[in-house]
C-alpha cells in the first residue's frame, strides 16, 4: 500500500479537500502517515496564528537599561552601549553597529547580504532601536569599555538623529513616528507623550478632562500592551447625559488601527461600546443611558484593527474598575 | 539543525563566545519574542518586563550553557523565560494583592495562552519569517488568507506544481523548526518519519 504523497498530505492539514474513502482507509492503517498528517496540522494550526507575531513591537528599551544595569553590577564584562545603534541609520540587517571599536571581529554578526533568501521582510533585520537615550548618557558607571569606544561620530545635533530615521521609513509606521518623536523631544520642542497619540490634525473643540472632584478610575496597562501606557477616567453627568472622560498617555499611534473604549460587565460578559479614541489624550464619550453601570463597571480600552469587524478585539490595553 | 539559518549560528557563535555587541543585538533580534511570550502569561506588565530582564541577564551570565548543537538561540532564550515565568507564577501565587488584581481583571485577559504554546507560536513565526519569499508568501495565503492552492496559484501568478511544492518545502521547514525548538511538538513519537 502507497503512502499518502507528501503535497496531498500537506494540502489536507491546511484544510484543504476531504480525505476520500482510500486515504480514510489507509490513515487508519499506517501509523506513520497518521503521525505526519497530525504534525502538518499542528504547524498549520500555529502557522495560522503567527500573523501577530510577525511585527512585535521592540522589547521596552528601559528594560535594556536595566538589563545592562544589573549586568554592570554583577559583571566586568557587558556590551558597551550600542550609539551607532540610534545615531545611524537602523540597520537593516544584522550588521555591525558601525561606530564600534571593540567589535574588532566584523561581525562575523554580518550575514553574507545574500545568504538569506527571505527578502521583503527578512529574518534578520532587526528592529528598529527603541528611543533609547543617546549614547553618551548611556554610558553606565561602571562601564570597564576603552576610552576608544566612544563614537566615531556621535550626533552633535538632534537634526542628526533624526534625519537618516526620517529618511528611511521602514517597518511598522509606529516605530518610525515613537523615533521621530524621540528625536524631537531632544530637539527640545516641548514634546510631551500627547505627541505619541498624534493621528493628524483634527479640528474639534477640546474635550472635557476630569476635575479635582470627579471620581476617578485608574486605568492599569495589560499585558501585551506597548509600556509606557497610562491613564485614568472619570465618569461624569447623570441620567441620560453620563459622560465617561478617558484620558490615555503613551499610545503607540497604529497605522492600521485604532483604540476604542468599552464598558464591560464581567458577570454576564457583555461588552458595550462607547466609540473609537480619536488623536489627543482626553476623550470625552457618551454612556448610552440605559446602561446599568453597577453591572458595566469595567473601563476597557483595546485596540482595534482595521478588519470591518466592529466586536472587541480581544487586545485590550488599559483597563479599569468603576467605583 | 538544518532549521537554523547560517546566519543565526554565527551569531549565536558570537553570543557564546561574548562577544560584546551580542547581548545588545540578541535583545533586539529576540527581546520582542521574549517580551511577548513574558507579556502573554503574566498578569502584570511590570511582571512581563521582570522576566525579560531576567531571562537576558540569566541568558548572559549562563551563555556557556548554550549549546548550538540542540537548538536555536530564540529557542534556548524561551526556554529561560519559560523557566522564570514559571518562577513568577508561584511567586505571584504567594502575593495577595497581585491575586486580586488577577481576579479583577481575569475578564478578557488573554493571559490565558500556556507557555507553551506561545513559544510554539513564536518559533514557528520565526521560521517562517526566515523562508524564502515565495515559499513564505505561499504559506502566509493558506495560512492568513485562508486560500485553496488553487486560488493561491491566481493570486500570485505561480504555477500550480510550484505552489503545491511551496507549501510541502515551507511546511516541512516549519515542522522542522517546531521540532528542534518548540515544547510541544506533535506526534512525533508516534512513528519515525522524517523521511521526506
Amino acid at each position: 500500500m502507497s503512502h499518502l504523497e507528501p503535497e496531498r498530505l500537506v494540502l489536507l492539514a491546511l484544510g484543504e479537500g476531504t480525505l476520500d474513502q482510500h486515504e480514510t482507509g489507509h490513515l487508519d492503517s499506517c501509523e506513520r502517515c497518521r503521525a505526519d498528517m497530525a504534525e502538518l496540522r499542528g504547524v498549520a494550526g500555529l502557522g495560522r496564528r503567527t500573523q501577530p507575531l510577525r511585527d512585535l513591537p521592540p522589547a521596552p528599551s528601559h528594560v535594556w537599561d536595566r538589563i545592562r544595569s544589573e549586568l554592570a553590577a554583577s559583571e566586568r564584562a557587558f556590551p558597551p552601549p550600542a550609539v551607532s545603534l540610534h545615531s545611524d541609520p537602523p540597520p537593516r540587517r544584522l550588521s555591525p553597529p558601525r561606530s564600534s571599536p571593540p567589535c574588532s571581529s566584523p561581525p562575523a554578526a554580518a550575514p553574507p547580504a545574500g545568504s538569506s533568501p527571505a527578502a521583503s521582510r527578512a529574518p534578520l533585520e532587526w528592529p528598529a532601536p527603541p528611543p533609547a537615550p543617546v549614547a553618551a548618557a548611556a554610558h553606565p558607571p561602571a562601564a570597564s569599555s576603552p576610552p576608544t569606544a566612544a563614537p566615531a561620530s556621535p550626533p552633535s545635533t538632534p537634526g542628526e538623529l533624526l534625519e537618516p530615521v526620517g529618511g528611511r521609513r521602514r517597518g511598522p509606521g509606529w516605530v518610525a513616528t515613537v523615533v521621530i518623536a524621540a528625536g524631537a523631544a531632544v530637539a527640545g520642542a516641548g514634546v510631551t507623550a500627547g505627541v505619541l497619540y498624534d493621528r493628524g490634525p483634527e479640528g474639534r473643540p477640546a474635550p472635557a478632562t476630569c476635575r479635582a472632584g470627579d471620581p476617578r478610575v485608574e486605568l492599569e496597562a495589560l499585558p501585551g500592551a506597548p509600556s509606557g501606557l497610562s491613564g485614568y477616567a472619570c465618569l461624569v453627568g447623570a441620567g441620560g447625559d453620563r459622560k465617561l472622560l478617558v484620558h490615555a498617555e503613551g499610545m503607540p499611534a497604529r497605522a492600521d488601527g485604532d483604540y476604542e473604549a468599552w464598558l464591560l460587565d464581567p458577570a454576564s460578559l457583555g461588552v458595550q461600546p462607547l466609540g473609537v479614541l480619536g488623536s489627543g489624550a482626553d476623550q470625552e464619550l457618551t454612556v448610552p443611558d440605559t446602561l446599568d453601570l453597577a453591572r458595566y463597571n469595567v473601563v476597557d480600552i483595546s485596540a482595534e484593527p482595521h478588519d470591518g469587524n466592529a466586536a472587541h478585539s480581544g487586545h485590550s490595553v488599559l483597563r479599569g474598575l468603576l467605583p | 539543525m538544518a532549521a537554523v539559518t547560517s546566519a543565526d549560528d554565527r551569531f549565536a557563535a558570537l553570543f557564546q563566545a561574548g562577544d560584546e555587541h551580542a547581548l545588545r543585538l540578541a535583545y533586539e533580534r529576540f527581546g520582542p519574542a521574549v517580551h511577548h511570550l513574558a507579556a502573554r502569561t503574566l498578569s502584570s506588565a511590570a511582571d512581563a518586563e521582570d522576566v525579560t530582564q531576567a531571562t537576558f541577564v540569566a541568558a548572559w551570565l549562563g551563555r556557556a550553557g548554550f549549546d548550538p548543537a540542540r537548538g536555536s538561540l530564540l529557542g534556548w532564550l524561551l526556554g529561560i523565560a519559560r523557566r522564570k515565568i514559571v518562577d513568577h507564577l508561584r511567586a505571584a501565587a504567594r502575593d495577595d494583592r497581585i491575586a486580586e488584581s488577577a481576579r479583577r481583571l481575569a475578564f478578557f485577559v488573554p493571559a490565558a495562552a500556556p507557555p507553551e504554546a506561545v513559544v510554539d507560536r513564536l518559533v514557528v513565526a520565526d521560521e517562517l519569517a526566515q523562508l524564502p519569499g515565495d515559499q513564505r508568501r505561499v504559506l502566509e495565503l493558506a495560512f492568513y488568507d485562508d486560500l485553496t492552492h488553487q486560488q493561491i496559484a491566481a493570486v500570485t501568478g505561480l504555477p500550480l506544481g510550484t505552489v503545491k511544492s511551496h507549501l510541502r518545502r515551507g511546511m516541512a521547514r516549519l515542522r522542522d523548526r517546531w521540532e528542534v525548538d518548540g515544547v510541544t511538538p506533535g506526534a512525533r513519537a508516534a512513528g519515525p518519519s522524517r523521511a521526506r
